[in-house]
Parts: C-alpha cells; structure tokens; sequence
C-alpha cells in the first residue's frame, strides 16, 4: 500500500483562469504539501512593454489579465497620467466608472461560473457565461470589442458613448438584480454550497494581512480595505457606496463577499449612469510618434475583483516606459497563501478551494 | 507621518503626494528600514521589485509597504552595484516577499542571502541567457537566434 | 451582519426553482444560421482605399504587433502614384493584428478602416497575409477615426507675424519666428512618415530634423539640412516648400510648418561650422563656380566639402545671385545671407565680386586656370513684353526695380504704380512699392495694382503672398492682360489692358488669347514689368556656345549630374530644364553638379559615366 504519493493538477486545469498546476504530495486523500509550478503563462509583459512606446502599449496590457482586462488599461493610464500632471475629463471618469465595474461584474460572473463548477453544479456556470455575454454585446457595441476593448487609454476614454448606452446598461443592470435572486436560490443559499464550504481553507485576519492579501479574500476576513474608498480614482469620489465586509474568512465567505460585491457593483454602475456628466472624454496626449513623458516615477493602483491591482512605472524621459512592474493580486494569493491553505485539507476540496482564492495565473506570470 | 518616519529613518524622504512617501536608503539599510516601517504599520508588502539603471550601473530596489490604518503607501528604494549583486533576504520582515525574490533572482540575476530558492527557476524553465529583465538582454536578438522567421508566400493581385 | 444572515437561510425548495428554463428557449446564437448582429465600432479586417491611400507607412510604424508590411501590391508595377504618394500600400498579417485598430487612428487620409466581419477560413496559412483594399470588402464599415477624438495634431501652431498696419511702413522681417516653445510644439506635430522628402527637390531629411528639433538638439539638426541644403537659413524663409504641400496632414488638417521650423533651427545655431555633415581632405583640385546665387553657393559648399578649392565670381557687389539682389528684405534680410555667405567664406571659399566674366575675366581663361567650371547664373535679366514706351524711364524690369530698392537704397517712388504680373515676384514687388509709398507719402493718395493673365484660380504666386499683399491693401486685376501704355505730354497716364479669354492652349502650354474688344483703361504713372527673366550668356566664346547643346526650352542641356556637352564644364539653377525656377531647385541641382564635378574630377569611373 502507498502510504504517499505524488500528484500534480495541471497544467490545464478547469478551475482556474489560465495554465497553471499544483503539484500535491498527498497521504491516502489528504494534502501534506502543495507546491505550485508557474511558468506557462509567462509572455514576458513587462519586457515586450519596454520595447513599445506608449500608444502601443495599448493593445498589449489588457491580455495580461484575461477575465478583467480593463483593469490594466486603467491602471497603465493612470500611471502615465499622473507623470504627465494631466486631469482627465469629468465624464470620462465616469464612463470609466462604469466599464471598470462592468468588467468587475464579468469577472466576478465567470468566477462564480468556475466555482459552482468545482461543486458540480454546472448550470450555473452556463447562466453565468450567458449573463457574461449579454454585458459583453454592450462592449462590443461601446468599444468594438468583446474581450480586449482597448477602451480606457491615456487621458480619458477612446470614444463617447454610443447613443442609447445608458439604456443598454441599465437595462442589463436591472436584468442581473433580478437574475441575483435566482443564483441564490441555486446556488448561494443552496445548502449543498452551505455544507461544502462552510469552515473550509479558513483564513484568519492575522494570516491575511502577514501576507499581503487584499480584495474579496481579506474582506471576508473582516478587514475593510479597498482601493475605491483608500485612494479614490476615476468617478468613485461621487459616488455613495459602502464596502460590504465579512468575518469568517472561510471558502464560504469569500464566495458570499463576491456575491456582495456583485451587487455593490450593480449598484454603482447605476449611480455613475445617472449622475454622468455631459461634455469631453478625452484630454488630448501628444502624437503617439512623439509621445514622451517626464522622467519620474508612479504607482497607481485599482481594485480589481480579485485585490489590489497595480503598476509600479518608471519613465527615463523617452517615448517608452523605462519599466514597468505589475503588481498581480494573485501573486501573494498563490505564493505563499494557497501553498499552506492547502496543507491538511482533502484532494476532491483542492479545486474548489483553489478557485475560491480566485487565483489568475497570468498575473502571476505575467 | 511623514515626521514619524523622518525620526526613525534615516535616508531621503520625500512625500510626493499625501498617499504616496519615497524613501531611498542606503542598501545596508534597506532591511532595517523596512523593519521600521513595519513597526510604523506599514504591515502589507505590495510589490516587491527592482529597476536596471544601465546608464548608471546600477540596481534600483523597490519594495512597496502599504499601511491600511493610514492609506499610504511608502516606497523605499535602494541602489545595488551590478558586479554580483546580492542582498538580505526580507522574508522574515514580510513572508509574502519569498516570490518576489525568486523573481529577483531569476529576471535580473540579484542574488538573495536567506532565500533558499535563490537564483531557482520559477518561471523560465531552461533558461541559460542572461536574466531577461536586464536592459542589457535584447530580446529581439534572442527571439531571431531561437525562433524560424515565418516565411510567408505574398499574394500579390 | 445581516448580510450573512440572508445567506445563511439555505433552503433545496429555492434551487429547484431554477428548473423552469428547462422549458425556456437557449440563449445562443445559431450562427451561421442566424445572422450576428454586430455594431458600428466593430473591429474587424481592415478595409483600404487603395487610390486614397498615400503609402505614408504610419499605420506599419504605430502597429504594436509589426502585422503591418509596406509593399506593392501589383509587385514590381506602380499603382500610378500620384504626387505626395508612394506606390507602396499597406499588407497585414492576420496571423499577428491584434484588431487594436491604431492603424487606423493614426491614418492620415482616413483610407484605412475596418469592417464588420472577423471571419476568414482557409487551410493555406499564407492565405492569412493579404493586401486590405476595397474589392476584398465582405462587410459594411466597422471601426473608423473620429475627427473629435484623435491621437493626431490637426491644428498647427500659429506663427506669429507683424500686423499689415505695422509691416507696411517698414522692411522689417515680416515673420517674427517662433519662440523654442512654440517650435518644439510644431515639431511634436510631425508623424516621421517622410511623404514629404519627395516633394521636396533637395529630397531634405525632413522628419530627421524635424525629430532633432524636436529633442532641442539644434546642431545635429542643421547638420541633417546642411547634408541637401547649402543654404537651409535662407531657404526657411523664402523657399516654395512643396513639402508642406505633400504633407499628410494636408488631408485632414494643417500641414507641419516645416519651412519655419527649419527656420527657427538655423536661428539657433549661431556658427554653421559644428554642423558640417562631412569634410574630405583637400584634394589640390581648383573649381571656378560663376554666379553666387543659390546653385553657385549650393556647389562651393559641396565642392569644398569634398575637398576641392572653390572660386566664386559674382560680377555685382553682393553675393545671393537672385536671392540677394532680388527677394526683398522683409522676407529675406540681409544679415541671414552674410550669415550662410559667410559660412562658406570661413571654410574657404574665395569669393571674387564685381568681377564679370567675359569681361573683367575671360570664360577661356577660366577653363585653361581651372580644374572644371560651373556656370550658375541664372536668369538674372528682366524679359521684356514689348510694351510701348519700355525705353522711357516710367517702365522698369522688376528685378531691376527690386536691386534698385534693395542693394541701391532707392526710396523714390511715384504715388499710382502697375505691376504686370501674378507671380511670387509681381507680389515681392507691389508689396515692396506699399512699403515705399508709407515711407514718403504715408500712404495718402496713392495705389498699387497689379495686372496678371491668370485669374484667381491659376495665379502662379503662392496663396501667403496673395493674402499678405491683399491684407497690405494691394489692389488686383486678375484676367487682363497689357495692350497699350499710354502716354501725355511726355509722361505715363496708365495703361490699357484686355481681357484674357485663356492663358493655356489645348496642349497646356502658355500661349494666352484674348478679347481684343474688351478692355479696360488703368490710371498709372509708373509701370513694373514682373513677367519673367531671361539670361545672357554672351561672355561663352561663339566656338564653345556652338558645342554646347540647348534642351527645346532654350535651358542648358545638362546629363543627370549637371555636366554640360562642353567636358568639365557644369551648369546649373535656372539655366537648366530640371529647375523649377526656385531657390530649393537650383540648390539641390547645385549640389548633383558638385557630386559631377567631383566624380570628374576623381575620375570615377562606374559613377557619372555609368
């Protein structure tokens, strides 16, 4: 009889966005040790953003991260707008606003997809990736784009708003509160979800903040930190919102401060829709052919749905970035958070618990 | 909390905005900086990183230490010389900080005193080059070294 | 909490009810059944006009994913490139676009765009790589730029200038410049895309310098100019720049000021000397260049680059030829042409003025003293039209009128004056008599008109001077043309002039007609012919002019590097058909001759003779 064996999940594997492994040492179905194994996402971002100028960069940031990848355009035009001392537009803010938390919305939907998933409750995952696809038509129509919009670029946003779009948007905002009933009744008030992750891969207040995590995982641990009320950018000054928190910190919570978070950004998307302002949305930036900015430093930081999102810039005064760090929210989730969450839990839990952490490997490879 | 830090710190500080303080130390410095910071409830290592300045020689390390209670975020820069560069491990101030030297290690070649996984592949498997982050490795000449040009057939009207 | 408690309350009951979409219909779209309904931005394959495409390469330069390869699309056969256009046309590269659509952003005459369809199967990987153009449309219009929001630079920087109520009562430079602020905003303009290399003759490196300006790096800026241009001071001020026309901006904005610029570079360098691009060592070979205007000045300087001893023979007191005898000093001064006389002086060009040849020196001589000889003299002779009355003195040549005010000092002029003409020197002249007349009488009482063949549409005079004369109160009469001056008691009354009824014939050659019938009585006591020049060159010995041979135009005939019928003997500027008749044309024709004379003088073989 083996008493220990070894085994590795991945690199494909279904629960989590991107390739990735984790190679298991078990005990009969018990985890004794996990180490992950990065790598197969690695296309050299920060390098390849070294070697083109500023406008060109525009095409590449956004596939850093897959799920939410507007996150990246505003994290990078905020950088070089801070460097370059420029304020951008009132309205551009706002439409900001509301493409960053739409995207926040389908990240978290295709989230929810993977997770219920792991629990084999696969219709769940087919609402979430149909629902996801009724706010991308928006996307596509807003920006001409599904996945990599390419929408938020320096100094504001590549268009206006197309005639009709805030009925688009608060049409699917009032569609997904009342889908929000339906998932519950499925899944987050299901109690098969209830027995499964109640208790499970708990993470104490202490252990989150030791390791650096941030976003959905250190909330549900009982600590309000978010980016949109620490350091408010884009439109989130103006707005009236409050950061739900949780206290558990166990699988459980952090799916159920998701589904939170859905509704709060429901909920803003709806104010900054209505409260937007007329006018520009753009700040005009120098010709791309031309394009250099001061010689400095920036660090600018959004809240993904996953945590805090962030690129440390250094510019040497030319028409590219001189670096570019990206600070990936799954780096500290992955290394070392998950590696000793998963010690002592069971094999058929490794998925799910995984996904919970919400863990995205491109970030990691970056 | 600037005047807090300029007590027990020693280094240029300069607070660029009211959430962001840079401090540059010198590098035999650097751990006990953090160390202090720590205590200042800069508690969340954020980002952890370094910069090639080719021009002057040198390593630039950036460590980005976030304070929750406050809202700030401090980062401290060091320089390190690029003839052997190593430095003091950090992990026993912020744990979360044992990837990101790997990362050190493997992108610009810095090795780590105290990290066992130092100078370890963790995501270029194979890779026998120069550490790739380096301004000095040109990734363009290594793409037409390793890879075949696709060679395409125009169609020409 | 009580979030937590709403969750906590898990029922079976409620998850059952999600099976009533089993009776529900499915979501997804039955493509290729059903047809996808996608929207207006919709970024798909590229769409390119080919014959509204420039070829200017900005969308191969901005692509992030190098997707994009300029090439003909005909292989090896000119889609008939117009002027300010290449023949090259964009290809993509589907298997490397990223559909990012900065390609066409940054498309200067809008001909690239995207349409509505991203679908293309095929098993040759090959097939993938294809030339965008409107026969290959599958779909309507998708992505397109947006004037309002674009990465480029429309609007130029505006130049500031005296106002016409200032400028009129002096010969002050009327263009005051650009501040290093102002220019170095202009320079940001420039897309680096060089269409405008081939409009200009000297083939300048313009996006070069234009990018040194950029980067405050005024010396290695003029040493890009001086590398085409011997005179690139003096051409920022007065030169035709063609380049501006063929600028890609043109198309959906102001051009780049790029004859400003260049102006404002050699302004910031005090000493062209640090700029030199190149300097041979000397070679003992002896070059004597006849005439000291652009082309002359143009061939020492490249003559004594490469390392030849130049001699210049200007037979008046000034050097410039054309440029310092007859462009008035409020468009070009006289310090800014000791500044580039200078230039070449310091490096060692001997300059001989108030010496004609074939008078004071003799042509023969020159040929036997000197290694080869460049003849530059250029049409410095005023044609006349054959008006009555051109003997008496109340009707002058205007490039006499203009050496007159501007070497001679001459201030006299009477109050109600005719220029005949519409081209650039007509305008240097009428404007020139409005700065006179504010000097003596202050402006009261008196006119200036001026009579030209071409009307509005056609007048040869760029659309600045026109303006700038309109503005300085210049009165036109555009379509007429001279018939008689008249004359009483001795002196000019004015002139009659006749309806043009065309200018061009059938073969659009200048051969005017005109209504004899109707004419026009215009009151004058002065009269200036500004209808073209002519040259002499009677100082060549009858037994050489008989070698040498004339185009069908009666220019010089010249071989591609200025070398006359006549070995070792060169010519160049107006005298030769390749001229344009500008200061930017002789330069650059100039400067092939210097490279002739070199290869001659090298014996190079496998260079000119080949």
């Amino acid at each position: 009889m083996i008493k220990e064996y070894e085994l590795n999940i991945g690199p494909n594997h279904p629960g989590i966005h991107g390739n990735f492994s984790v190679h298991l040492k078990l005990e009969g179905d018990t985890i004794v040790e996990a180490k992950g194994n990065s790598g197969y996402l690695h296309r050299a971002f920060e390098k390849l953003m070294e070697q083109r100028t500023y406008l060109q960069n525009l095409a590449l940031i956004p596939r850093i991260c897959v799920p939410e990848p507007d996150i990246n355009e505003a994290v990078y035009s905020m950088a070089i707008e801070e460097l370059m001392g420029v304020e951008i537009p009132e309205r551009a803010k706002f439409i900001r606003t509301i493409v960053l938390e739409a995207a926040r919305v389908n990240a978290l939907l295709f989230h929810f997809g993977g997770t219920a998933a792991m629990l084999g409750n696969y219709t769940v995952n087919y609402w979430a990736v149909a629902d996801r696809d009724l706010m991308l038509d928006i996307f596509l129509k807003l920006s001409g784009a599904r996945v990599y919009h390419m929408y938020i670029w320096p100094g504001g946003v590549r268009r206006d708003t197309y005639p009709g779009f805030e009925d688009d948007v608060l049409g699917f905002v009032k569609y997904m509160k009342d889908r929000l009933i339906e998932y519950d009744n499925l899944f987050f008030k299901n109690p098969m979800f209830m027995h499964r992750a109640k208790g499970l891969a708990k993470i104490t207040k202490e252990t989150a903040l030791q390791m650096g995590v941030t976003g959905p995982n250190l909330k549900a641990t009982g600590v309000k930190v978010d980016v949109r009320k620490d350091e408010p950018y884009a439109a989130y000054p103006y707005l009236d919102f409050d950061i739900p928190v949780l206290d558990d910190g166990d699988a459980w919570a952090r799916e159920i401060q998701r589904r939170l978070e859905l509704e709060l950004s429901l909920n803003l998307i709806e104010q900054a829709v209505k409260k937007m302002p007329k006018g520009d949305v753009w700040k005009k930036m120098p010709n791309p052919f031309k394009w250099v900015i001061p010689e400095g430093e920036a660090y600018a930081r959004v809240e993904s749905s996953r945590g805090e999102y962030g690129f440390y810039f250094v510019s040497d005064g030319t028409d590219k970035p001189y670096r570019v760090s990206v600070r990936g929210v799954s780096m500290p989730h992955m290394y070392p958070l998950a590696e000793e969450l998963l010690v002592g839990q069971k094999l058929s839990d490794a998925p799910f618990i995984l996904e919970t952490l919400d863990i995205c490997p491109p970030e990691i490879d970056r | 909390m600037v005047e807090e830090i300029k007590k027990v710190i020693k280094g240029e500080i300069l607070e660029k905005s009211p959430q962001r303080i840079i401090i540059k130390v010198k590098n035999d410095s650097f751990s006990s900086t953090l160390n202090a910071l720590k205590g200042l409830s800069f508690k969340r290592l954020t980002l952890f990183t370094a910069v090639d300045f080719v021009k002057d020689n040198q390593f630039e390390l950036v460590a980005l230490v976030y304070s929750n209670e406050n809202k700030i975020l401090a980062i401290v820069k060091t320089r390190i010389p690029k003839e052997n560069p190593e430095i003091e491990t950090i992990t026993n101030i912020y744990p979360n900080a044992f990837k990101y030297e790997v990362e050190l290690g493997e992108m610009f070649g810095i090795k780590v005193i105290g990290n066992p996984d130092s100078m370890k592949p963790f995501l270029l498997e194979g890779w026998e080059d120069l550490p790739p982050l380096r301004k000095d490795f040109d990734s363009i000449k290594y793409a037409t070294e390793h890879y075949e040009a696709r060679n395409v057939e125009v169609k020409y009207d | 909490m009580e979030n937590k408690e709403y969750f906590e309350k898990t029922s079976y009951i409620g998850a059952l009810t999600s099976t009533k979409y089993i009776f529900k219909k499915p979501v997804t779209v039955q493509y290729p059944k059903e047809k996808l309904n996608l929207p207006e931005r919709y970024r798909g394959f590229h769409v390119n006009d080919l014959d509204k495409c420039i070829g200017c390469g900005n969308c191969m330069s901005i692509c992030p994913c190098q997707a994009i390869t300029m090439d003909d699309p005909k292989a090896f056969h000119l889609v008939n490139p117009k002027e300010g256009s290449t023949h090259l046309r964009p290809r993509i590269d589907y298997g490397r676009c990223s559909y990012c659509g900065l390609c066409v952003e940054v498309c200067p005459t809008g001909s690239l765009k995207m349409e509505r369809n991203l679908i293309f199967t095929s098993q040759d990987g090959d097939a993938f790589v294809w030339f965008p153009a409107e026969e290959r449309r599958t779909a309507e219009n998708g992505f397109t730029q947006s004037n309002e929001i674009t990465p480029l630079e429309l609007e130029k920087v505006p130049m500031p200038e005296l106002e016409p109520d200032v400028r009129k009562k002096t010969f002050e430079e009327l263009i005051l410049g650009f501040s290093e602020e102002a220019a170095i905003k202009e320079a940001e303009r420039c897309l680096g895309c060089g269409i405008c290399m081939q409009g200009c003759p000297a083939h300048m490196k313009i996006p070069e310098y234009i990018d040194a300006i950029f980067k405050k790096e005024y010396e290695i800026s003029v040493k890009y100019m001086l590398e085409d241009n011997a005179l690139p001071g003096i051409c920022g001020r007065i030169c035709t720049h063609k380049c501006q026309d063929d600028c890609v901006y043109n198309y959906r904005g102001d051009a780049v000021q790029i004859m400003w610029l260049k102006r404002f570079a050699t302004d910031m360098v005090k000493d062209y000397k640090v700029s030199d691009p190149y300097m041979f060592p000397k070679t003992g070979k002896k070059v004597a260049v006849i005439g000291s205007g652009p082309s002359g000045l143009s061939a020492a300087y490249y003559l004594t680059l490469m390392g030849h001893s130049v001699t210049v023979f200007e037979k008046r007191s000034v050097p410039g030829g054309a440029l310092g005898l007859g462009i008035p000093m409020y468009r070009l001064p006289v310090y800014e042409i000791d500044k580039e006389v200078g230039h070449l002086k310091d490096l060692g060009v001997e300059f001989k003025f108030n010496t004609e040849v074939g008078k004071d020196v003799l042509f023969e001589d020159l040929m036997r003293d000197y290694d080869a000889v460049y003849i530059g003299v250029g049409l410095s002779y005023g044609r006349a039209i054959n008006l009555n009355g051109e003997d008496t003195p109340f009707i002058i040549q205007a490039i006499d009128f203009l050496r007159q005010v501007k070497v001679e000092g001459r201030r006299d002029i009477p109050k109600k004056v005719i220029v005949i003409g519409g081209g650039n020197v007509a305008m240097d002249v009428a404007r020139t008599v409005v700065r006179l007349h504010e000097i003596n009488y202050g402006g009261i009482d008196t006119k200036v008109q001026t009579v030209s063949l071409e009307d509005w549409d056609i007048m040869p005079a760029s659309k600045e001077e026109i303006e700038g004369a309109l503005e300085e109160g210049v009165i036109f009469n555009p379509g007429w043309g001279p018939k008689e001056a008249v004359f009483e008691n001795g002196k000019l009354k004015g002139l009659i002039v006749k309806k043009v009824k065309s200018v061009f014939d059938e073969q659009r050659r200048f051969n005017p007609t005109f209504y004899e019938d109707q004419t026009l009585f215009l009151e004058g006591d002065y009269i200036i012919e500004a209808v073209g020049q002519t040259t002499n060159l009677s100082f060549i010995p009858e037994h050489l002019m008989q070698q040498l041979k004339f185009t069908p135009r009666r220019r010089i005939w010249v071989d591609e590097f200025g070398e006359t019928s006549i070995s070792g003997v060169f010519a160049g500027g107006d005298l030769v058909e390749t001229s344009l008749g500008n200061a930017i044309s002789a330069i650059a024709n100039g400067h092939r001759a210097a490279i002739g004379i070199d290869f001659y003088l090298r014996n190079v073989k496998g260079g000119k003779n080949d």
